[in-house]
């Protein structure tokens, strides 16, 4: 493979990466959705962790340090088997924001 | 009560946590003291008395012996089995949950490198880049490439480095789940390497690095840690427990790359 054929290759891998970013967020969404489930909630945390190991691979740094910062948060609560009180449910949902904002 | 626990550690037994331990390391929280916390990750997974007091360099063994015994008594610890050997069933290999048992040597070691990334997490950032180079260089036999086992849930991450292993003259193996990865280790040739996230959907790497260890044939195929774990406690469990590199996510390609020649001793 050329060096340029592996470049357009990288590009189309980021464009793919890039456009899965909005089934990503629906999946972040339907699990937070059912936060109350342990399961549910350790599926979150694993999502995140894998967004926070990739996204920067393809391109985007923002997002990965975001999705690294709603992991940590996270942990605690999937490591205790407790749902997000109060105070958890604002500083993650805020989380979520700078999350989405990341990806554009 | 703990004078006489002592009375019943032998330095050559080997330990292994309780439930009650395990929550104690992983849980939140936890009401144990640094040298209980320090004790129970050199045991965890398995470890003799001998060499978590080789590796606790700041207690003498008499301490060390005590704290094991006091763990016991109070049931964060127990006596291990004796490990089995392995056999050739593929099928068996991932069937049950299997600790890492590192050496003495192991372990001092991977403190060692551990402490290293640590350093490198400190000035770069989220970035641990670790790689035990082989000798004798592994190469592929004449008429066949390099063939690597990558078992990482991301697609695009997969298809990333399927691409970049394919371009470095390597051929790519992937595996997503944990029957991918029996797949995998059942069909020939045996892996050259494996590539190993640990975040996986229905199996953790660290307990697949544990059954390639035990294995006859896989326990000599160099594995490379590829994850978002990047906490020295993860570094120090993967190194310990056989890894012979460990990368951090996210991670950039041509590191990975230079990594996994050096592991193979072909850089």
């Amino acid at each position: 493979m050329s060096t340029d054929a592996f470049k357009a290759k990288l590009a189309a891998l980021n464009a793919e990466y890039r456009d899965a970013l909005p089934g990503k967020f629906a999946d972040i969404d339907a699990l937070w959705a059912k936060r109350a489930d342990a399961g549910a909630l350790a599926d979150l945390h694993r999502l995140l962790h894998t967004m926070a190991g990739s996204a920067k691979v393809f391109g985007f740094a923002a997002l990965g340090a975001a999705a690294r910062e709603v992991e940590g948060v996270l942990t605690p609560l999937v490591k205790g088997g407790s749902p997000p009180d109060a105070k958890d449910l604002s500083r993650i949902e805020g989380l979520f924001e700078v999350l989405r904002q990341s990806a554009r | 009560m703990a004078a006489d626990s002592r009375l019943l550690i032998n330095l050559q037994d080997v330990y292994e946590l309780t439930d009650r331990g395990n929550k104690e390391l992983r849980g939140a929280h936890t009401t144990l003291n640094q040298q209980q916390l320090e004790v129970l990750v050199l045991v965890d997974g398995m470890a003799t008395v001998e060499a978590i007091s080789r590796s606790v360099r700041t207690l003498k063994r008499d301490d060390v012996m005590q704290t094991v015994g006091d763990m016991v008594a109070s049931g964060l610890l127990r006596q291990a089995q004796k490990a089995d050997a392995g056999g050739l069933d593929f099928g068996a290999l991932l069937s049950g949950k299997i600790s890492l048992s590192p050496s003495a040597g192991a372990l001092a070691e991977a403190n060692e490198e551990a402490g290293v990334g640590t350093d490198s997490l400190q000035r770069h950032g989220y970035f641990v880049r670790i790689a035990r180079r082989a000798h004798p260089a592994r190469v592929a036999p004449e008429g066949r490439k390099s063939s690597v086992i990558l078992v990482e849930d991301d697609p695009h991450l997969s298809k990333l480095l399927k691409t970049f292993l394919a371009l470095e003259g390597f051929e790519p193996r992937l595996a997503m789940k944990r029957k991918d990865v029996l797949k995998e280790f059942r069909t020939p040739p045996v892996p050259d390497l494996v590539l190993l996230d640990v975040m996986l959907p229905d199996t953790d790497g660290f307990d697949v690095l544990a059954a390639m260890r035990r294995h006859p044939v896989l326990k000599s195929v160099p594995v490379i840690m590829l994850t978002g774990k990047a906490t020295r406690e993860s570094v120090q469990k993967g190194l310990a427990g056989g890894a012979d590199g460990y990368i951090t996510k996210p991670f950039e390609v041509e590191v990975l790359m230079a990594a996994l020649k050096v592991v193979l001793g072909l850089a």
